[in-house]
């Protein structure tokens, strides 16, 4: 069953249409695609035209694809990666470029989200630390040493009544207490 | 202190709406127009019947550079008004169609009922779109006598845009 569907597959497949090519591809010029092929490399910083979310390198399109035959020409001509970007910037703008650079107005998208997160920080502890200092001055204060009148205020703070004197009870509880 | 709660909400809230509005304004998708006031890339292609054409050797007139192909329908709709301009314009501009990532066959099927004004051009592993920048397809580019990108459009040209510019380049030339 698997092998009808395998070959079901197989023969699904539309053919591919290349356009044509008078000149033959590339002579000389060799492809290697693995990690540390350095025209890989800058590929996978160049933006495709059509499929814009992707690397050149990385791309199906056939821009793609001939933007990066492009990249190995440069790179057999003796051109650095730098000169190569430069190209494609030249053309492209810095959109072409996957990570934006690191200079000019473009230098802010570096900038900006860690000196948000950084304010947004900041921000928040400040406000934490006012809720708890707000916090702390509702509370009232422990028992201090027994004076009857030095505890008064505290108690007012702590049993006041509405008149704003002490509730005598609750006071004399507290005396019996520190005794 | 409740103002200046306020006035740092401002701060923070207001420059981050104002980018926000400018980002509306802008189409993430759009490659931007980087060689317009720039010298165009010359080059030297097969013409799909003719000899073959040089850039360079053109200049002392405005060209029209329209990169197209058969598979792309809006490329189809603006066919006939290239062509209507080019009848219009005649030996004053001379206009070229770049044939992008397309087949010969399928070329000569689809020039075989159109007329075509102007010779059309291969273009090898899209060797000259890649120097003129280009994204996608339709994309033309009007070049003064001197050799120097005036305009580039992205998609269907507009007629009236069209007229205008050549008119220019064509009156400011004589």
């Amino acid at each position: 069953m698997r092998m009808l569907l395998f070959i079901g597959a197989l023969l699904m497949q539309s053919p591919i249409q290349e356009p044509a090519e008078p000149e033959s591809a590339h002579a000389g010029v060799p492809i290697v695609e693995t990690s540390d092929d350095p025209a890989f490399l800058i590929g996978k910083g160049l933006r495709c035209p059509v499929c814009q979310g992707m690397p050149i390198a990385e791309s199906p399109s056939t821009m793609a694809q001939d933007m990066m035959k492009r990249v190995r020409e440069m790179l057999a001509a003796g051109k650095s990666s730098a000169e190569i970007n430069d190209y494609f910037v030249a053309r492209y703008g810095q959109w072409v470029l996957l990570k934006p650079a690191t200079e000019g107005f473009a230098l802010w998208v570096w900038v900006l989200p860690p000196l948000a997160l950084s304010l947004g920080v900041v921000l928040a502890l400040m406000h934490v630390r006012r809720l708890m200092r707000a916090r702390r001055g509702a509370t009232p204060a422990g028992p201090a040493n027994g004076d009857g009148d030095a505890d008064a205020a505290p108690d007012r703070a702590a049993t006041g009544r509405a008149d704003g004197t002490a509730d005598p009870y609750l006071k004399a509880i507290r005396d019996e207490v520190r005794q | 202190m409740n103002w200046q709660k306020a006035v740092l909400a401002a701060a923070v809230v207001l420059p981050l709406l104002v980018i926000l509005g400018l980002g509306f304004k802008h189409d993430p998708h759009a490659v931007p127009s980087m060689l317009e006031g720039k010298p165009a890339p010359d080059f030297s292609l097969r013409a799909f019947e003719g000899p073959t054409l040089e850039l360079a050797a053109l200049k002392g007139k405005p060209v029209v550079l329209n990169f197209w192909a058969t598979w792309c329908y809006p490329c189809q709709a603006e066919h006939a008004l290239l062509q209507e301009a080019a009848a219009h314009y005649g030996s004053r501009v001379q206009f070229i169609g770049v044939i992008y990532q397309d087949s010969e066959p399928e070329v000569r099927k689809y020039l075989r009922n159109r007329e075509s004004h102007y010779p059309q051009v291969f273009d090898p592993q899209s060797r000259t779109a890649i120097d003129f920048g280009v994204a996608g397809v339709p994309e033309s580019f009007i070049i003064d006598a001197a050799g120097m990108i005036v305009h580039k459009e992205a998609g269907v040209l507009n007629a009236a845009l069209l007229r205008k510019t050549l008119d220019a380049l064509v009156e400011g030339k004589s």
